[in-house]
């Protein structure tokens, strides 16, 4: 078993995967090298969890190993991976979720509510839109973090969430103009205008 | 690409853009897969073909546990 940090070098994943099926783990170490930080990433921006991200990317790793005999050798191992840590980020959003509400009904009942004054600057933009789209329904925001953070075309997307890519195009739509109209509500109150349009 | 779809970009690139996993996830990835690929070398070693128990555990050949089991016929016949 290789223990020591993954090298650099970059095999087609194919060759890495079939190798990986006769127990070579330096094949796993040139797979994580090579796939780590988009998958961190995305769980990352999905979940907003360090821990969580970091759980997840090693299950990712795990499941690719013992899933080895079932994954495709003719195309990139990216989207498998993808879709596993969307999966894994999602059920555990839900998992939080149940136990939130549990929470928040539980406080509620010897806590007045709290009324939360944002002090809102220009420079805030950025955390107001992330709030923003952490409302959004679960799928719009991970087609939204494949979009615009990995920066993937509309039919990644649809490859790896494995619908069609009009359903990917809908998401993105529909996410877009929520998040307009959501930071279009707060602007004025601010007094700046920022063209959405 | 709109100023929305500009905003969006920024705000999640300075966020996530520069996130890495720490160091220790590989380690734990590395002690799992290893205890992992032991228990499976271990699991597929009982349906080789040629697999057979160890003889430590059952010191006597397949006739001879037969003759174990109905050594009360033997008894009767010889009796």
């Amino acid at each position: 078993m290789e223990t020591q940090s993954p090298d650099r070098s970059s095999a087609p994943d194919g060759v890495l995967i079939a190798r990986l099926r006769r127990g070579d783990m330096a094949a796993l170490a040139e797979l994580y090298e090579k796939y780590q930080t988009p998958i961190f990433r995305t769980a990352l921006a999905i979940t907003r969890d360090q821990g969580a991200a970091e759980d997840i990317l090693q299950e990712c790793f795990i499941r690719l190993l013992t899933h080895a005999d079932r994954i495709r050798t003719d195309a990139p191992v990216g989207p498998w991976l993808y879709r596993v840590a969307i999966n894994l980020s999602c059920d555990w959003i839900h998992y939080r979720q149940r136990w939130s509400n549990l929470l928040s009904k539980l406080v509620g009942r010897w806590m007045p509510p709290l009324r939360v004054e944002w002090t809102v600057e220009e420079r805030e933009i950025q955390e107001r839109v992330r709030e923003a789209i952490r409302s959004l329904p679960l799928p719009q925001q991970v087609v939204i973090v494949l979009y615009y953070l990995e920066g993937l075309s509309l039919k990644e997307i649809a490859e790896i969430l494995e619908v069609p890519e009009g359903t990917v195009k809908s998401r993105l739509h529909y996410g877009r103009e929520a998040l307009r109209e959501r930071l279009a509500e707060w602007q004025p109150r601010r007094g700046v205008v920022y063209e959405l349009t | 690409m709109d100023a929305l779809d500009v905003l969006i970009a920024q705000a999640m690139q300075a966020r996530w853009g520069n996130a890495r996993p720490s160091s220790r996830v590989w380690r734990r990835i590395a002690r799992r897969t290893a205890s992992l690929t032991f228990s499976l070398r271990n699991d597929v070693s009982t349906h080789r073909p040629d697999w057979r128990p160890d003889p430590f555990l059952v010191p006597f050949s397949s006739a001879g546990i037969l003759l174990l089991w109905r050594y009360d016929f033997l008894l009767m016949r010889v009796a």
